[in-house]
């Protein structure tokens, strides 16, 4: 776009006061006349009053200055308060066009831009740009009309002296665009530095709490000090370039006057002009050059404006989301089944995160999209809600390629909830209501039920109406998500992802999400990305993603038995012992905190030290990785088990009984003693199990809980297979 | 008197409406109209008013007394 182009798109802003503004002019006008009044009443004053000693004159003269000084005072006023509205509305309609157009861009523009930069686009390049257009048309108008006058009255008296009064412009537009050029460039360079600042801010604000872990105030201090440090270097060579310009600008002035004296002085000397043309000449000239240092000032203006306002047009011309609003079809549902048909995606030309991808999210059931980070899930729930546009191929809603619907219709159909649920300051009913007007209280209720955040929100004292703070900040990460849950719910979507919704959960949140997804599988199309393991395996069906491609797929079960892709997955997740250490520490803290009780046990397996000397220690190894293979097959949801060291394998299973550990045990006996898949079988003399059942805190770590299990295991007499302790046989000297 | 103060920054803020503001802008309008009408009018008479200064100044009015200071 031209600049012209630019200035004519942001004029219209103006239209809807243009009334208005056009009177802010006028007035300015009078003003203008006003002031050009005062000497000419100063010099009545002096020539005629004082000098004829005329009384009423004197009076009159000094009344007149006095009215218009009135006059121009309350003019200006006016003036003032007209380009306040004017500008106000004009920054109010730009104001929210840009928010608008903002919130409507692509998603990848948010990820590429930092919040600051968007932050100052939408405030001080808005203020910029409505400044820079009010300002355009009083200078033309007056200083334009000052300049047009003067020069006709000044051809008038002497066309010659003051063509060559003129011959001074051309050296001001060098002048200006000299340094307006570099004034631009410092800038758009002081813009950039002013949204890192912001950015920067914002971004550590946010994240106070790991700044104060770790005790960076100080070097965050210093780091956002070389900002301000570059900050206050560009503002001071701005600053330099423009004291130089109007120095530059002056000098011309000055040095052309002088040129003109003389001139002039030599006219006279020749006698081709009188005195009294050179004084009016003078006179004239010099207030010529006020208009053009107008001019230079606002083509300067313009220059270091332009960049706000090419900033704002970056925005406002960016194409947003393809038929946000209008275009494209209604999505018709009838049960909610998503297909993809060879979709592709890439977020750069030679970087394909999903390729070819051919798969069907059933009805009333619920997919788990497992796989390692970076290989496409989120991307994948990202197409379905066209955050994205898929590079190849389609995805199909109930036979409808959602390239073809409305983007608001879709997003109307598909719900989605994300690990970082954003809540708005406000009470938790607005926050349930956020983007559902039409419903009500009861709907609200309805959907928090649903979501199982009826029960906390009734225990608080204001219950809906509760204040939930900036961000949701007075309430817990649980809290927040059931809340957004319910904010989900109330749209009624067919379809509904989690992507990595319990990921940051305690485990009690989790089992109330848990519990939603259990209701909603019956009646939605539930697709879950996780990596909690009592997500996935409550799943109807697992979906494996590797490179963007999906491997395999199947129920928990199945996908186990194949040892395949799902099976590595699985291992590296929730076979490894810090997971396993972190889920002790956690039973260990919830049977301090709620009195709850948990079971840990331990096999040891005997013969390891034979079977290394015999095969070597690899398949030793892997023997005991198939031992715990074994086990994980036989424990509940939400048990685990970890290879401890080469020979020992940790059990732990949270609330249950001593007995129903003894059948545990006596079920793993069982399997040990005939394995399903042929391999020999395990007598009780090859392997030792001893489990314990802890309510009591008689330890601090998980670490020493297991060194005092292994040690008391390590104690007992072989061949017995399995046995039962009491928590405090685990204590040396401690009486039963 | 607090309470008066309260009450009356409550009704300052919440009886401002856009329609308001628009009201307010064109009496604000109206009010520079007048003052440049006064100023025509009263510069008119002003202008045209004559004034008898001694030592051979004759009777004139004032605009010309003005473009003579000029």
């Amino acid at each position: 776009m031209t600049n012209i182009g630019t200035l004519k798109k942001y004029h219209a802003y103006l239209l809807p006061t243009l009334s208005f503004f056009l009177f802010a002019i006028f007035f300015d006008v009078v003003i203008t006349l006003l002031g050009l009044l005062n000497p000419m009443l100063t010099r009545v004053l002096f020539d005629y009053a004082y000098a004829f000693k005329n009384l009423t004159l004197l009076n009159v003269t000094i009344i007149a200055i006095v009215i218009t000084y009135f006059l121009y005072f309350f003019l200006n006023v006016v003036s003032d308060y007209l380009q306040v509205y004017v500008n106000q509305e004009a920054t109010a309609a730009l104001t929210g066009n840009v928010f608008y157009a903002v919130q409507c861009l692509p998603l990848r523009f948010h990820q590429e831009k930092s919040a600051g930069d968007l932050l100052i686009r939408i405030t001080d390049d808005v203020a910029n740009t409505v400044n820079m257009v009010m300002s355009i048309l009083p200078t033309i108008i007056i200083d334009g009309g000052r300049f047009v006058i003067i020069l006709l009255i000044a051809l008038f008296i002497n066309p010659t002296i003051t063509f060559l009064a003129l011959l001074s412009v051309p050296l001001y537009i060098l002048e200006t665009r000299f340094y307006a050029g570099r004034l631009q460039d410092v800038e758009a360079e002081s813009i950039g530095v002013e949204s890192d600042i912001y950015s920067r801010a914002q971004e550590r604000l946010a994240g106070i709490k790991t700044i104060k872990a770790f005790g960076q105030e100080r070097a965050e201090t210093l780091s956002f000090g070389d900002l301000i440090r570059r900050r206050y270097r560009i503002h001071v060579k701005g600053r330099v370039l423009d004291v130089l310009r109007t120095f530059t600008n002056s000098v011309t002035l000055q040095m052309w006057s002088v040129f003109l004296t003389w001139y002039l002085g030599y006219q006279v000397v020749e006698g081709n002009l009188t005195i009294g043309e050179i004084v009016a000449l003078m006179l004239y000239l010099e207030q010529m050059a006020e208009p053009i240092s107008s001019f230079s000032n606002l083509a300067t203006q313009w220059k270091t404006n332009l960049v706000s306002m090419n900033r704002l047009t970056d925005v406002l011309d960016h194409p947003s989301e393809a038929s946000l609003e209008a275009g494209g079809k209604e999505l018709k549902l009838t049960d909610g089944a998503v297909s993809t048909d060879r979709l592709s995606f890439s977020y750069a030309e030679d970087e394909e995160i999903l390729h070819d991808i051919k798969v069907r999210f059933t009805p009333m059931s619920s997919t788990a999209i497992v796989g390692s980070s970076g290989s496409g899930k989120t991307t994948l729930v990202s197409l379905i809600l066209r955050f994205f546009e898929a590079t190849g191929g389609a995805i199909l809603i109930d036979g409808q390629n959602i390239s073809d619907v409305r983007i608001r219709s879709l997003r109307n159909r598909v719900g989605m909830i994300a690990q970082e649920y954003a809540l708005f300051d406000g009470t938790i009913l607005d926050n349930i209501l956020y983007g559902n007007p039409e419903k009500n209280r009861e709907d609200a209720m309805n959907a928090a039920k649903l979501a199982s955040a009826y029960d906390f929100i009734t225990k608080f004292p204001e219950g809906f109406d509760t204040k939930v703070g900036p961000a949701g900040s007075f309430l817990s990460g649980g809290q927040r998500q059931r809340i957004a849950i319910a904010r989900t719910l109330l749209k009624d979507p067919q379809i509904i992802i989690f992507d990595e919704a319990t990921a940051a959960l305690d485990p009690e949140s989790e089992f109330h999400i848990q519990e939603v997804i259990a209701k909603l599988q019956m009646t939605k199309t539930v697709i879950i990305i996780a990596h909690r393991l009592s997500t996935i395996k409550t799943s109807d069906r697992i979906m494996v993603l590797e490179g963007g491609r999906f491997v395999e797929e199947g129920r928990f079960e199945e996908l186990l038995e194949k040892r395949g892709a799902f099976y590595r997955f699985y291992w590296k997740q929730f076979g490894g012992l810090a997971v396993f250490r972190q889920q002790l520490a956690l039973e260990m803290e919830r049977a301090a905190r709620y009195g709850s009780h948990f079971c840990l046990a331990m096999l040891k397996y005997l013969r390891y030290s034979d079977r290394t000397l015999e095969n070597g220690a690899e398949e030793a190894d892997r023997f005991i990785d198939d031992l715990d293979y074994v086990i994980k097959k036989s424990i509940r949801m939400g048990d685990n088990s970890a290879v401890l060291e080469s020979d020992t394998i940790l059990v732990l299973l949270p609330e249950i009984r001593q007995d129903q550990l003894k059948a545990f045990f006596d079920r793993l006996t069982g399997i040990f003693a005939s394995p399903p898949d042929g391999k020999p079988p395990l007598t009780q003399d090859d392997f030792m199990l001893t489990g314990v059942r802890l309510s009591r805190q008689l330890f601090r770590t998980p670490e020493e809980l297991v060194r005092a299990l292994k040690k008391k295991t390590n104690s007992l007499k072989t061949g017995h297979g399995s046995q039962v302790l009491d928590e405090m046989e685990l204590i040396p000297n401690a009486r039963p | 008197m607090q309470d008066l103060k309260k009450n009356m920054l409550d009704r300052l803020i919440n009886n401002f409406s856009a329609e308001d503001l628009k009201k307010r802008v064109w009496a604000m309008t109206l009010v520079g109209l007048i003052l440049c009408a006064a100023i025509a009018v009263g510069g008119y008479f002003f202008l045209n008013f004559d004034f008898t200064v001694e030592a051979g100044v004759p009777a004139e009015p004032f605009w010309k007394l003005l473009w003579m200071g000029r």
